[in-house]
């Protein structure tokens, strides 16, 4: 028997995280992560990190899909977020330094991202072969192109910022 | 061996190769200078990605039990409530905001009036109980009763030969006094776990008899408690399904500091029917932000979309019964779900009818 309330406990904030950093939303990520337990609720699963993960990465796609009809009510939301005093420089540094991650982030495939960020979360090969339906022997390659890619883009990041 | 490939010098270094397999890599490096290089070169990339990945931590960080939310963060107005967050089932644990502190309420435990209360089982708990039908107050004024509404104690029920989902009777929902229905038809309803078939083989242990007595068989830290203190706690009204009396008003823990539910238990044909409904509690409304309140209204245009109405409703071919069907949806600032093992069109007959 699945106790959904121990996997919430165990989950929720790994896969928050994870769904934070495919999105680059925080928000969003809550959100998805709320409509993945929900699901849990409904039909618990017998393999719950990876059901879990998929469950989210697919609702990730799905929301990419449904974006556009999405995108005027979001609108409305970022408008209203108050600015009220200017972020001191840390905090501009550190966000810009975020922004700068999701950008090289953004550069890999959606694939390899999500093996990479799985990986963070201790994932091994198996559980990240079954979250995205991948073969197992696929997962080494995957992750040796990821985070090259992801070395690389975030240096050019880093010089393009420069630049600028 | 010839020089094994990127991959498997990666499964290497994350210590995914079989123990032969290793041994037989790592001799192959003692042995071949390009491929230790190689080997070198990915271990610095991954590190260096590592820490890459690692200036995404997610900030603020989530609440933890112990500590009192910022009332900003612990709200998450937008996510609450109003479509896919917080979602409650009946019997089962539920889901949170934020996991609560324990929390508890005063609620008042009335004798109850003589009637053996229906106390359908925790899902939580492996072997689903037997649920007799019982009548409710005869009385069909529902509000008018609520004042003195009974959450009572459950009466210890005998437990019967444990039901699978195939005796479930497919009760519709009439319009017109619901009384009718209500009458003690001594039908046998289960409270059904949602998507997998209980064990039919367990046998009703000794431990479900203990869950059935009074509390319970509650989830943990629900308190029994009456309309009128939900009301006051909650700061707005209880919706309630009209025509109906609940046989139960339970409080839910959930967000200690800034989200209350409440769970109504209904038994509608000899069915158990479960009302939830969370609402931010009134302390913590002062602090809503302009843009988490847009964000509510805008997520309750998406709750209202025939679409995110939860489950449907599901036959079960091989065993003739039927699932439960749910409906969530967000209206008055409030979360609300149904559950039933009703067919769809009754638990949509019954939403009509919450108010």
């Amino acid at each position: 028997m699945t106790d959904v309330g121990a996997l919430f406990e165990q989950y929720y904030e790994p896969l928050v995280r994870m769904l934070y950093r495919r999105t680059g939303d925080r928000d969003r990520a809550e959100d998805l992560a709320q409509e993945t337990f929900a699901r849990a609720v409904e039909a618990p699963p017998y393999n719950p990190r990876p059901w879990l993960f998929a469950v989210a990465l697919n609702l990730v796609r799905e929301e990419g899909r449904r974006s556009v009809r999405r995108g005027r009510h979001l609108e409305l939301i970022r408008g209203e977020s108050p600015i009220g005093t200017p972020a001191p420089d840390e905090e501009y540094i550190r966000d810009e330094d975020r922004s700068r991650v999701q950008r090289a982030l953004a550069e890999l495939s959606d694939r390899d991202r999500e093996a990479l960020l799985l990986k963070a979360e201790g994932f091994n090969y198996d559980e990240i072969a079954a979250t995205l339906g991948m073969a197992r022997g696929a997962i080494g390659t995957t992750l040796v192109r990821a985070r090259r890619k992801l070395v690389d883009a975030y240096r050019e990041e880093g010089k393009r910022h420069v630049a600028s | 061996m010839s020089h094994p490939d990127e991959g498997i010098l990666q499964e290497l270094l994350d210590g995914e190769l079989p123990p032969s397999d290793a041994a037989a890599v790592r001799a192959h490096l003692a042995g071949c200078v390009p491929c230790a290089v190689l080997l070198r070169d990915l271990a610095a990339t991954q590190t260096e990605s590592d820490a890459i990945v690692a200036r995404l931590p997610l900030d603020p960080p989530l609440v933890k039990p112990a500590g009192r939310a910022r009332p900003r963060r612990a709200l998450n107005l937008r996510a609450i409530g109003l479509a896919a967050s917080v979602l409650l089932v009946a019997g089962t644990s539920w889901m949170l905001l934020r996991p609560a502190g324990s929390y508890s309420f005063r609620g008042s435990n009335d004798t109850s009036s003589g009637l053996a209360l229906p106390m359908p089982s925790e899902e939580r708990q492996e072997v689903p109980a037997t649920t007799p039908a019982v009548p409710p107050s005869p009385s069909a004024g529902a509000r008018a009763d609520r004042s003195a509404d009974r959450p009572g104690k459950a009466k210890q029920a005998p437990l019967e030969k444990k039901e699978t989902e195939a005796n479930v009777p497919a009760a519709k929902v009439t319009d017109g006094p619901a009384d009718k229905d209500l009458a003690g038809e001594g039908r046998r309803a289960s409270d059904i776990r949602p998507a997998s078939l209980p064990e039919v083989s367990a046998p009703a242990a000794p431990a479900p008899a203990a869950a059935l007595s009074a509390g319970a068989a509650m989830a943990p830290g629900a308190t029994m408690t009456t309309i009128a203190e939900a009301e006051a706690r909650l700061g707005t009204r209880l919706r309630t399904i009209s025509g109906l009396t609940p046989v139960s008003v339970e409080m839910l823990p959930v967000a200690a500091d800034s989200l209350l539910a409440v769970r109504q238990r209904y038994v509608v044909s000899g069915v158990p029917v479960t009302l939830i409904q969370a609402s931010v509690i009134p302390a913590a409304r002062d602090e809503v932000t302009t843009r988490e309140r847009d964000a509510a209204r805008y997520v309750d245009g998406v709750a209202a979309q025939p679409g995110n109405r939860g489950n449907g409703f599901v036959a079960s071919g091989e065993s003739g019964g039927v699932q439960p069907a749910s409906r969530s949806w967000g209206a008055w600032g409030s979360l609300f779900q149904l559950r039933g093992a009703l067919p769809a069109d009754s638990i949509d007959a019954l939403m009509k009818r919450v108010k």
